[in-house]
């Protein structure tokens, strides 16, 4: 049986300006391949530039991707509205993907109307059902956005999302911004919808703390490139791959100290950017890089619950 | 620290905000103390009043916003007492800010140079040529990459801990006593906030700066402050040493903020303790305590009177806001 979502060498380049007139090509995702399975949740983790949010722009297809292949239960995408109703996407800010000037009535129906074709009262049903599966009493359809708390509104953009009853929800950073007493609200709700719904999740974050709430399997991006995926319980516990390492020491343990003897200049992101040309991206960084890892490509070893694309691994 | 001189002296700070003729409580007398060398967390959750209180500090409440009573101390004088001219030299020069958005934060038709370059000029007395060298000092103190290239961009050329590293580097510019970082590392990657938090460690220890470190990540407090001021809804419901907090938590708000962190959860789909409700909305009062409605472990008596901040005796120095702290044989009911 062919996965729930399947994504095959997905490459994407974006155009950057350089200056007057001057533009430079920039590969943002090359060669991304994963599979999701349903009901499970599928962490993308890695620092800001890794390529996380353009992966999710190509599995939802706001953008079509340069090379590569995106296939749900076998079969390629390939109209938008028919992954409109599969895979809906969440954001992480709540005041800024909800329309200011629409009641949340309105705006939960506006789905309803494009895709599913059912009478006013069956829209009115649908969109109370939705708003009890995230816990927002259905009573407050009748204002606006601003009249609720962040928590509340991530809620609502959560409603929106299960409205079409999809398969897949790509949440990109969707807890980021919130205070983490509600963060843990959200995050249980979501962990309840998958259990009860069976519906899957890309979730992408940059929190690793809470891939290990959330997730099942976890994918570490790197300059768009695959570094590790796999069971989260093996990636955090035993982490094969350098970067993912290095991004596990970089979360501060609470009641632990700073480690001070960090060695500051090969681990700032900031400091140093990806390599370029053949072999790994990540080898100007790597404290274990040595000659071949710039002559080429990393081989991708798998396990039956992990793989790394590293040469020291 | 003992021994270190009181750097800071915040005396019964009260802040309040007029909004359409009615006046709003945003912090409600808040009294901390800083020595020299010493660095003091604020932790809360956004609308707990903790970058309210970093502004007070620095006297820059503006309209509609007004302090209501208290004092703010810098080596013994009263800040809030100063004319704004006389106030403007204290401000960089004994006492600095650094913000969580640096990218907002800088000028954005500025160049770099021109941007740290302005502290000087505000402050010093050196001619051109020896501000230059300062600047590239500072640039390097800092740990940045190519600082010549550097000092000729614009803000928009830089990434966000680079960013984060300027502003840095224009509060440290005229060796302030004082450094309140408020919120330094909430937008940027976990890589670059291990790098920011280096630096400002490494930055104080060098010149023995007093910090006050305010973030909603009770992990990254942690690692940083010697001593933490929980806030919730304008009042400061815990004050306790770093270590101590972690052992146990007396304050039930307290101890539901550290029981709704990912990383206290390794169970898959284990649910997490989140805290029902939500803060209470600004303006909003309470006869009693400001967190009943979503405590736990609240009596009659939290709906009726209010709490004041308490020295616990054998937990001493640790002050707790609460009728029943959660001290073994009273906090289980």
């Amino acid at each position: 049986m062919p996965s729930l979502l399947s994504v095959s060498k997905v490459s994407k380049t974006y155009r950057e300006s350089t200056g007057f007139l001057g533009t430079r090509e920039k590969e943002v995702l090359s060669e991304v391949s994963f599979e999701l399975e349903s009901a499970q949740i599928l962490a993308v983790v890695g620092e800001s530039g890794s390529g996380k949010s353009t992966l999710a722009r190509q599995i939802v297809m706001l953008e079509q991707p340069d090379s590569g292949e995106i296939f749900l239960h076998g079969k390629p995408l390939q109209s938008e509205a028919t992954v409109h109703q599969y895979i809906r996407m969440i954001f992480q800010n709540t005041a800024a993907s909800l329309n200011p000037h629409k009641r949340i009535y309105q705006q939960l129906e506006e789905p309803l109307i494009n895709y599913a074709g059912l009478s006013r009262s069956e829209r009115a049903n649908r969109i109370r059902q939705s708003l009890e599966h995230v816990g927002l009493d259905a009573g407050l359809v009748s204002r606006y956005p601003h009249m609720f708390s962040g928590g509340q509104r991530q809620r609502i953009t959560i409603a929106r999302a299960l409205i079409l009853n999809p398969e897949i929800i790509v949440a990109d950073e969707a807890v980021s911004a919130l205070d983490v007493s509600v963060q843990a609200q959200i995050l249980n709700l979501i962990l309840d919808l998958k259990d009860e719904m069976g519906m899957s999740w890309l979730f992408i974050t940059h929190d690793i703390s809470v891939v290990n709430v959330i997730a099942d399997r976890v994918m570490v991006l790197y300059a768009g490139k695959v570094m590790e995926i796999g069971c989260v319980k093996d990636v955090l516990e035993n982490p094969l791959h350098p970067y993912t390492r290095k991004l596990l020491q970089c979360v501060p343990k609470m009641g632990a100290s700073l480690n001070m003897d960090f060695n500051e200049e090969l681990s700032s992101p900031d400091v140093v950017v990806p390599s370029t040309g053949s072999g790994c991206v990540y080898r100007n960084r790597c404290p274990l890089a040595d000659q071949i890892c710039g002559e080429s490509e990393p081989p991708v070893i798998s396990s039956a619950s992990q793989s790394v694309a590293c040469f020291k691994a | 620290m003992s021994g270190e001189p009181v750097l800071l002296e915040v005396e019964d700070l009260s802040v309040d905000f007029e909004l359409r003729g009615v006046s709003v409580n945003a912090i409600q007398s808040i009294s901390l103390k800083v020595s020299a060398g010493e660095t003091v967390g604020i932790v809360g959750e956004s609308g707990s009043g903790k970058s309210v209180t970093s502004l007070a500090i620095m006297g820059l409440i503006k309209e509609p916003g007004f302090l209501r009573s208290g004092a703010v101390r810098i080596f013994g004088e009263d800040m809030l007492k100063l004319t704004s001219r006389q106030r403007r030299k204290h401000l960089g020069s004994v006492v600095s800010m650094i913000f969580q958005e640096p990218t907002e934060s800088l000028n954005p038709v500025f160049t770099i140079a021109q941007q740290i370059d302005e502290a000087f000029k505000a402050h010093g007395s050196m001619d051109r040529a020896q501000r230059k060298d300062r600047v590239l000092e500072l640039m390097k103190i800092v740990g940045m990459p190519e600082p010549e290239k550097v000092l000729r961009s614009w803000p928009h050329q830089l990434s966000g801990g680079m960013n984060q590293r300027v502003m840095i580097a224009m509060a440290i510019a005229c060796n302030p006593s004082l450094l309140i970082a408020d919120e330094p590392t909430t937008a940027v990657d976990v890589t670059v906030q291990q790098q920011i938090l280096l630096l400002l460690r490494r930055l104080q220890q060098e010149n023995n700066m007093g910090m006050i470190f305010i973030t909603h990540d009770l992990s990254v407090v942690s690692t940083m402050a010697d001593k933490i001021i929980v806030m919730y809804a304008g009042q400061v419901v815990e004050v306790c040493d770093t270590d101590d907090l972690f052992q146990l938590a007396l304050h039930p708000y307290t101890e539901a903020l550290l029981k709704s962190l990912p990383e206290n959860y390794s169970a898959l789909n284990k649910r997490m303790d989140s805290i029902k409700g939500t803060q209470p909305a600004a303006g909003e009062t309470l006869p009693g305590c400001r967190f009943q409605p979503r405590c736990n472990y609240a009596r009659e008596l939290c709906s009726q009177q209010k709490p004041v901040l308490n020295v616990i005796e054998e937990f001493s120095p640790r002050e707790v806001r609460c009728f029943y702290p959660l001290v073994s044989d009273s906090g289980t009911t």
